[in-house]
């Protein structure tokens, strides 16, 4: 069974909100493709891992990749 | 480029506010105990090379931003990805001020709040602030910064009944092992991450201050991080420093009587708004650069959204985020905040000299 954190949803519900809203001033500005995409691209993943953590199934974060690296490069131990 | 002048004062302020930022709740020089005013000193020494650095780049590409200068030395394509780099190091940059605040506040000032919401409601003005503009931030600093040193000052003066001078002796006791390792930590974290200022440097209104702004203000940093560092220890000592999770909130709350901690929640807020606002609107300038966007704005609310995301994933608690900065934070640092800006100061200076030539 999936415990939700409602604290999670409802912060990720107003910054989407928020986004929505900031996106139809996007379109009528007649922002680039590329603008556009990054946009959503930066939206999308906020989203994605917002679920995640609400849904408390936490990937592995930029952090652990970074020291991961870094311990195969042999810098850190 | 936005169309705004900032004065040098601002620019000072703002530096000040920025480096202090979330060292104000983590004691600067920790890791080498009684030794930490040496790392200090080191540190600071090393900050004024880097600052120094970062200054000369702005000098010789007068009114470019870090984007504009990056694609300029490095070409369109390479300069591009050097640039999404270095958007990813300012969003992070943020992303881990604002877990240190959320879990300040969570951990002292309000247990039952949840982290989420606090750094929600703190991300809804870091928005609002960055949407204003470069000129309305400066002018923010000008107002709030003084209280810095201020309310440290008072927090110092209060406790300095209960005390001992010599906790700090003997210098040198456990080698300068440790005091090079927190030298070196102190450095990336504050110093170096000034490297933001390669986007805010050119709205300076007088670019001839530039060196002594940016100088002052180091120098400013370094010397409250002393004042900061030996008014812990010589109400905590050496051994509860190193125990302590936020050292100058426990210093705040020994003092008898009085409640001091809210002036340290005052200095968090500032300190760390601050510091948020100016990597937030670094990643926000260099990504509408980047894109050909018309309004920097349309980026700042999902920048800052996905900011307060990371901030919650990146890592699972306070002591985990801790043991990372303190062990990896350096090292990563160092192409962004040392590696590159000496590249492109050199490619700078190159470039400075054939154009010399060819007149």
């Amino acid at each position: 069974m999936i415990i939700m954190n409602y604290n999670m949803l409802s912060v990720l519900l107003a910054f989407i909100i928020m986004e929505l809203y900031n996106l139809r001033r996007l379109i009528s500005n007649k922002e680039s493709i590329k603008v556009l995409i990054t946009y959503v691209v930066i939206t999308a993943s906020s989203l994605v891992i917002g679920l995640l953590l609400a849904a408390g199934r936490r990937p592995a974060s930029p952090a652990e990749w970074i020291q991961w690296i870094f311990k195969m490069i042999g810098v850190v131990k | 480029m936005e169309k705004a002048r900032i004065s040098g004062l601002q620019l000072f302020l703002l530096m000040t506010g920025f480096l202090l930022g979330s060292r104000l709740i983590i004691n600067p020089g920790t890791e080498a105990k009684a030794d930490g005013w040496l790392a200090i000193l080191i540190s600071g020494t090393g900050g004024l090379l880097l600052i120094t650095l970062y200054s000369l780049i702005v000098l010789l590409n007068p009114s470019r931003t870090l984007v504009e200068i990056l694609r300029d030395r490095f070409g369109n394509a390479i300069g591009s990805v050097v640039a999404v780099f270095y958007i990813w190091y300012f969003i992070h940059l943020a992303s881990l001020v604002f877990r240190d605040f959320g879990s300040f506040l969570v951990t002292t000032t309000y247990p039952r709040t949840p982290m989420e919401v606090i750094i929600a409601l703190f991300a809804l003005s870091i928005i609002y602030a960055a949407n204003s503009g470069i000129e309305v931030m400066g002018r923010i600093s000008e107002i709030l910064v003084p209280f810095i040193p201020f309310l440290s000052t008072i927090i110092g003066a209060s406790i300095v009944t209960t005390h001992d001078f010599t906790a700090f002796l003997p210098v040198l006791e456990n080698g300068i092992k440790p005091v090079i390792k927190e030298s070196l930590n102190l450095l990336t974290f504050p110093f170096g991450e000034a490297v933001v200022f390669l986007t805010i440097f050119p709205y300076l209104n007088n670019k001839r201050h530039l060196k002594k702004i940016t100088t002052l203000s180091t120098l400013l940093v370094t010397v409250l991080f002393l004042y900061i560092f030996f008014r812990n220890i010589i109400i905590l000592e050496s051994h509860f420093l190193e125990q302590a999770t936020f050292v100058p909130h426990l210093t705040s709350v020994l003092f008898p009587g009085i409640n001091l901690e809210p002036l340290f929640d005052v200095i968090m807020i500032i300190g760390g708004g601050i510091k948020i606002t100016c990597a937030i609107y670094a990643a926000v300038i260099s990504l509408s650069q980047l894109t050909g966007a018309k309004d920097y704005r349309i980026f700042t609310s999902c920048i800052v959204a996905f900011s307060v995301i990371l901030s919650l994933w990146i890592h699972e608690n306070i002591f985990e985020l801790f043991s990372w900065t303190g062990n990896v934070w350096a090292y990563y640092s160092i192409p962004f905040q040392v590696v590159i800006p000496f590249i492109l100061l050199l490619f700078s200076l190159f470039k400075k000299d054939k154009l010399q030539d060819e007149e």
